[in-house]
């Protein structure tokens, strides 16, 4: 009798509806967005950082529907034992934290000077989360991020926030095909 | 040394298969449940009403936008009684 494989079951059932994949295509869009217009003006930049948490609010809040209105209706609700949380938030901490870089980086343009670095870092970083999550889907943002910055790098002729777009669209069809066949099979 | 009898209320697969998912999470509702063990509403309502007899699982219910969830956990005989079956079934496979 395998615990820890049912353990893994009952969690990755909550990701099965795609919303997981969508939300992290929207800090992408956030991040790319971003990029592309800090190349403007210096307002605009600055109002992203007060425009950015509200809109992750009210994305949160409309993507939070989707999860009442499609999801716990399918799957139902699993309240999982302490030390998953301990581990969840140990690993949202670390997200945040990758996450809160890149978009300083990204801001702030120190990119270019170490792009390899930061690539491998980031390969490292997702890499870890997918084994501790059980997330598959981070396997594919640890090829696909780092990828995205060593093109961005190696290319000088586009502004490099549309690889973050390009991330983000391929994570919203991921995200959306999976909720497809999520609301498909249910 | 003689062994403990084995517990027949967690052996039977259904019931086996509703404490296992049980003890690896703190709750879940019934649509959970349904969908973790494959079983059908009524098999999961008598086992569960056998569990709860033995007091093995504790069956909450509350409501939600007008609507009843019945969530189910493990208590503390439940757990210990489980984990005597495990160790128990371990004696036995060695």
């Amino acid at each position: 009798m395998d615990l820890k494989a049912l353990e893994k079951k009952a969690w990755l059932s909550c990701f099965q509806d795609g919303i997981f994949e969508i939300m992290v295509a929207l800090i992408f869009v956030m991040s790319g967005t971003a990029r592309i217009f800090s190349d403007y003006k210096w307002y605009i930049v600055a109002s992203f950082f007060i425009v950015a948490p509200i809109t992750i609010y009210l994305l949160t809040k409309k993507v939070s529907i989707p999860r009442k209105k499609v999801s716990i209706p399918r799957i139902g609700t699993i309240k999982f034992s302490k030390a998953r949380w301990k581990r969840t938030l140990l690993t949202d901490a670390l997200i945040s934290a990758v996450i809160a870089t890149l978009a300083t980086l990204a801001f702030t343009k120190v990119i270019t000077a170490t792009a390899f670095g930061i690539a491998f870092v980031v390969l490292a970083v997702y890499t870890t989360i997918g084994y501790v999550f059980n997330l598959n889907i981070m396997y594919l943002l640890a090829v696909l991020t780092p990828a995205m910055f060593l093109i961005n790098e190696s290319t000088d002729s586009y502004n490099d926030g549309w690889g973050y777009l390009v991330v983000a669209s391929i994570l919203v069809v991921i995200g959306l095909i999976k909720m497809y066949k999520f609301v498909k099979r249910k | 040394m003689p062994r403990k009898k084995i517990d027949k209320l967690i052996h039977e697969p259904a019931r086996l298969s509703i404490m296992s998912n049980l003890y690896v999470v703190e709750a879940m509702d019934f649509l959970a449940l349904k969908n973790l063990t494959g079983l059908s509403d009524g098999n999961i309502a008598s086992h569960i009403s056998k569990l709860e007899t033995a007091k093995y699982v504790e069956v909450k219910k509350s409501f939600k936008a007008k609507k009843t969830v019945t969530t189910y956990s493990l208590t503390e005989k439940g757990r210990s009684a489980f984990d005597s079956y495990r160790a128990e079934m371990k004696k036995i496979i060695s």
